[in-house]
């Protein structure tokens, strides 16, 4: 689900964000010490840059949106 | 190993294994991605939506391993109670994240200085501020729950998270648009209860 804007790629760019801010930085935590490279990194910063080559992968996937 | 996807109530079989002790489970699989990347998380946030649709549920982080079932026994022992309580506070509820930018952030020249980072900084971070003032409190006045924080970099933005009922959430939706009063805001969701876990937050 996602709201239309002026500016799609930040619309999909941010649907990867909330994922990547989801997955690695929220939910129930097992363990004291996750093993995730990125654990608290930068996870915006680290995100896009790591993901943003990625982006065409998503947007084949399962989408967010209806 | 054992790779967890959820926490949840007991309910319906689903395709993964699951634990049971008392009233809390665990579902997981033998095998499961360890490295996040676009492509493993999506895969894996697919399977946790599945289950969603079926149970309830507390989303695992993603890379969360245990060495084996007495481990996951040990855990669901342990925080049996804490998981309880939180799976009856997401039950029937989904979260909705939004994003949002201020109208306007004045243009600045890169900082060449320490102090100029620190003021381009703190400018970005009230102009984040008062989109939070604006829409957090409105949005989070529907939600069973609502956490909000502010960025500066890269760029100044309110994000919040809000658990609300599985049948609002396009009247919620709605809401954030007329909320927004003309910022840009993204809509993301409905996600299993990330944020409504009870765990410590990171950032």
């Amino acid at each position: 689900m996602s709201t239309e804007l002026l500016d799609p790629a930040y619309g999909r760019d941010v649907a990867l964000v909330d994922l990547v801010d989801r997955l690695l930085g929220s939910g129930v935590v097992i363990a004291g010490d996750v093993t995730l490279a990125l654990a608290d990194i930068d996870l915006v910063h680290v995100s896009l840059r790591a993901l943003v080559a990625s982006v065409d992968t998503l947007a084949n996937t399962r989408e967010l949106v209806p | 190993m054992i790779h967890l996807y959820a926490i949840a109530e007991p309910g319906p079989p689903v395709a993964l294994e699951e634990l049971r002790h008392g009233g809390v489970c665990g579902i997981f699989a033998r095998h499961g991605d360890r490295e996040p990347t676009a492509e493993t998380l999506v895969r894996h946030e697919r399977v946790v939506e599945d289950l969603m649709a079926v149970r309830t549920l507390l989303p695992a982080r993603f890379g969360s391993v245990l060495d084996d079932e007495a481990d996951l026994r040990e855990l669901l022992e342990r925080r049996e109670h804490e998981f309880a309580e939180a799976l009856a506070r997401v039950r029937g509820r989904v979260e909705i994240g939004v994003r949002a930018r201020p109208r306007f952030v004045p243009e600045v020249p890169p900082p060449e200085t320490g102090r100029a980072y620190v003021e381009r900084k703190l400018a970005r971070l009230r102009a984040a501020r008062a989109v939070q003032d604006d829409m957090h409190e409105p949005l989070a006045a529907r939600a069973h729950a609502a956490v909000a924080r502010v960025l500066a970099e890269p760029e100044p933005q309110f994000t919040g998270a809000y658990l609300v009922d599985r049948d609002t959430v396009e009247a919620f939706r709605a809401r954030v648009e007329k909320v927004a009063d003309g910022r840009e805001v993204v809509c993301t969701g409905p996600w299993p209860p990330y944020s409504f876990t009870g765990d410590a937050q990171h950032g």
